[in-house]
């Protein structure tokens, strides 16, 4: 019989497969410290996340939080800074640090054959930081000249701005540096951040990929005995005060060939039952490269290379945004647009076979996405900060192959109105 | 070790099958032994060009990406001097779907005007965009031609120059085709979750049914050693000042290769 | 090298036929092209002149067996190293590459060093800011 090269072969949608959050492994350091491990891959390769609760909603003065995560690395009481970079690199491994809002982290690339050699410098890191006065200086200054080159940029600007909007500029997902926080950070307020939130700190560790045998000693031994955990460390509470202005347009170079858009509305974090639905109703919406966003403002229009609307989540809150940058002038006819698929979204249900194109989309992407180890515990690790269990996961998919168009509408109706997002462009 | 399986299918084609049951995903990889080194030189960036017009439709299949999403999959390529490779990912359950665009792709492009006229706009403003717009953007343009008399790598990927693009036919898009794209100057690699007897029944089912082409023989004219240190001089709009230095290295089976991999190391 | 370069690159082209091994930097405002290209010149004068350190060259070696493990994790990157040594003649090349790498000796590296850095093998882009 002759080969039918026309028609595709028969596919599994991706709604009908069996998608598996497969289980960590959980353990405790002598020091209370919880690890949660997951063992898996063909790779001697393995990565440790010390996650500590150190992150920007805990300083007193902006930026601190940022900077003694950053220069952790840069000096220990016995070794300084290119003997540290030195050391890891000799064992083929890497360090690298993240701060963002409610923690800050360490993590761990290596060989699983050298963990035995590098894990006590990570302990050293963690308990004999000495913030050598000379790297403070460096990186003061790396930041600032980082900073005015990022000034000039539309939308660098935009992102900080979007956030001050919604969130307020004394709250950690709203506030950002100026020049001046970075001169007038000292070493004394980085030594009492790092022994207060980092020597006696908070923390919780995720590990994944080939552990040696000797793993769980060799943590207890380097990091179990640390005095962590002790001392209770409470989440600041800290109020968002919206700007009260939805409008915003600000020339920042007026030369610029394009503007930066961002708009943006309040939305519950994941734990709020629409959540789930939300996602599918976002994917549709702006979430991946057929998009009515896309196709409309993009392919149809020209008016930008790429436009896209994304669940922007925080632990304690969230927004939903739309965010592109595009011809300068266009952007007021960008904006009219991204208004008007919002009203179709309110007033046409979904058809069939779009919605079945993105729920196959978005599950194969989830398919792919718990790819291997590192992929399973990163899950996990923001499943377990942000006070969420596999229900969450499994729930998840449960919308997403279930939910209805008149749900989507619904849903529409509620979160994409034009008069309850904040609009900023910045030229 | 990464194990694999290795068999060949009679009009020429390589396939190689490595399994990992760990993952519920497979991989589609094909290569085609063919580069940017291969070109004609008064005809330079075709290959780069072809890696575009190759999802432009092919001759049973109007669009390569829909099916390819429906089906859970994502797919992307890459050109260089020396070959030029595509691949997707997609769920294992549906790895026939990757066989048929890729095999129906290696049978026959649509050789669409409209998807010539379209893809040589689009390499045009990449060349513009990364090469004419941007900050030292023709460093490397330079120093190819600098560092290379008669190899075909004193010429960039992109294309020598724009014009060659611009004039490019859809005749010597075709002659292109029909030259490199045969299953007997290509590799077939899958990884994955899959079996190797399942690799075979498949590829043979899609891929069999192609015709070998004319064997290619590479027969590149060798650069000469060398006598004389070169430089030159460019001024531009720029915000700081560049010094680029390169020197001439072992090929990929030199002795000294994996000892200059590691220098590169030490000074970096 | 902070003070006379702002960022500076050593890398080489990978490429199945002879390449070409670059160093490349961008210059910091106020440093002389001459000044600069002196220091790079000295550097390459010490690693053809000084037997590296076994601790050094155990180093590197270390970096390229980590980052050949952490790119085979992937199924994807799997396949384009299968396809590629393949491409070379024997895709099983790919299992003896570290081994290839784990046999450079000190001495191999200052006798390569010594073959490629010699001064009519240079070639030289001075690219200079208009401001």
């Amino acid at each position: 019989m002759a080969l039918d090269r026309i028609v595709a072969p028969v596919i599994k949608d991706a709604i009908d497969f069996n998608i598996q959050l497969k289980p960590y492994q959980k353990f405790s350091l002598d020091n209370g410290v919880e690890v949660y491990a997951y063992e898996g891959g063909s790779q001697e390769v393995l990565l440790v996340d010390m996650v500590f609760y150190a992150g920007n909603s805990f300083e007193q003065k902006n930026w601190v939080a940022a900077a003694t995560n950053f220069l952790l690395k840069n000096g220990t009481a016995s070794k300084t800074s290119f003997e540290i970079t030195d050391a890891f690199e000799f064992y083929g491994a890497h360090l690298n640090r993240t701060c963002t809002n409610e923690t800050a982290t360490v993590t761990l690339h290596g060989l699983s054959k050298h963990f035995q050699e590098v894990i006590p410098i990570m302990g050293e890191i963690i308990s004999e930081a000495s913030f050598p006065e000379k790297e403070i200086a460096i990186l003061k200054q790396n930041q600032i000249q980082r900073l005015l080159l990022n000034l000039k940029k539309g939308d660098f600007i935009a992102n900080r701005l979007i956030d001050e909007y919604l969130f307020g500029f004394d709250h950690p997902y709203g506030k950002y540096s100026v020049e001046k926080d970075y001169t007038a950070i000292n070493r004394e307020d980085l030594v009492a951040f790092y022994e207060q939130y980092y020597l006696n700190g908070k923390c919780v560790i995720f590990i994944a990929g080939k552990f040696p045998s000797t793993m769980e000693s060799l943590l207890n031994k380097h990091i179990g005995q640390l005095p962590l955990n002790k001392k209770e460390i409470k989440e600041q509470a800290h109020p968002i005060i919206s700007a009260t202005e939805k409008k915003y347009s600000i020339i920042n170079d007026a030369a610029s060939v394009q503007g930066s858009i961002r708009l943006a509305r309040h939305f519950p974090n994941r734990h709020h039952p629409d959540f789930p639905a939300a996602q599918v109703l976002n994917n549709i919406f702006g979430g991946f490269f057929g998009s009515r966003l896309m196709s409309n403002i993009r392919e149809d229009k020209g008016y930008t290379y790429g436009i896209h609307s994304y669940l922007q989540n925080y632990k304690h809150a969230g927004a939903w945004m739309v965010s592109t940058d595009a011809g300068k002038d266009v952007c007021k006819a960008t904006i009219e647009e991204v208004y008007k698929e919002m009203k179709k979204l309110r007033e046409e249900p979904v058809g069939e076979d779009e919605l079945k194109l993105v729920k196959n989309y978005m599950l194969g992407a989830l398919l792919g996405d718990l790819d291997g180890p590192f992929q399973i515990i990163s899950r996990w690790k923001t499943y377990l900060l942000n006070d969420l269990t596999e229900d969450y996961f499994y729930n998840t998919i449960k919308v997403v192959r279930s939910v209805r168009p008149e749900e989507l509408q619904a849903l529409a109706n509620t979160y994409l109105k034009e008069e309850d997002f904040y609009e900023l462009v910045v030229y | 070790m990464i194990q694999f399986e290795k068999f060949q299918l009679d009009n020429g084609l390589k396939v190689l099958v490595h399994q990992d049951t760990s993952t519920p995903m497979a991989v589609v990889n094909v290569l085609y032994n063919v580069g940017a080194k291969d070109e004609d030189p008064a005809k330079t960036g075709f290959a780069h060009l072809f890696e575009h017009l190759m999802f432009g439709g092919s001759v049973n299949i109007p669009v390569y990406d829909e099916p390819l999403q429906r089906a859970g999959g994502e797919n992307n390529a890459y050109t260089t001097n020396d070959l030029t490779n595509y691949y997707c990912q997609i769920p294992a359950e549906n790895i026939e779907t990757a066989f048929w665009l890729e095999s129906d792709r290696m049978l026959s492009l649509a050789f669409s005007k409209k998807s010539l006229e379209v893809q040589r706009k689009v390499v045009c403003e990449e060349f513009k965009e990364h090469y004419i717009n941007k900050p030292y953007g023709d460093a490397w343009h330079k120093m190819r031609s600098l560092a290379y008399t008669q190899h075909p790598y004193r010429w960039m990927t992109i294309g020598a120059s724009l014009a060659h693009v611009e004039d490019a036919t859809m005749e010597d898009v075709k002659d292109f085709f029909f030259q490199f794209y045969r299953p007997n100057n290509a590799i077939l690699v899958v990884t994955g979750n899959v079996e190797t007897e399942q690799v075979k029944q498949l590829a043979k089912k899609w891929f069999g049914p192609i015709e070998a082409g004319k064997a290619y023989v590479r027969n590149l004219p060798k650069e000469p050693l060398q006598e004389k240190t070169r430089s030159m001089d460019v001024r531009a709009d720029v915000p700081l000042d560049m010094l680029m230095m390169t020197w001439h290295m072992g090929g990929r089976f030199d002795e000294g290769y994996h000892a200059t991999d590691l220098i590169t190391e030490v000074l970096g | 090298m902070k003070q006379i370069f702002s960022s500076i690159d050593c890398y080489h082209f990978g490429t199945v036929d002879p390449g070409l091994l670059v160093i490349e930097g961008k210059l910091v405002k106020g440093i002389s092209m001459a000044v600069a290209e002196k220091a790079v010149l000295e550097e390459i004068e010490k690693i053809k002149n000084e037997i590296l350190d076994a601790k050094e060259v155990q180093k590197v070696i270390n970096k390229t067996e980590s980052v050949i493990c952490f790119e085979d994790m992937s199924i994807m990157n799997r396949a384009h190293s299968l396809a590629y040594y393949e491409l070379l003649g024997d895709a099983d090349l790919m299992n003896k590459e570290l081994g290839m790498y784990q046999r450079v000796t000190p001495t191999m590296i200052q006798h390569t060093a010594q073959q490629i850095f010699q001064e009519n093998n240079r070639n030289t882009l001075y690219y200079y800011s208009k401001s």
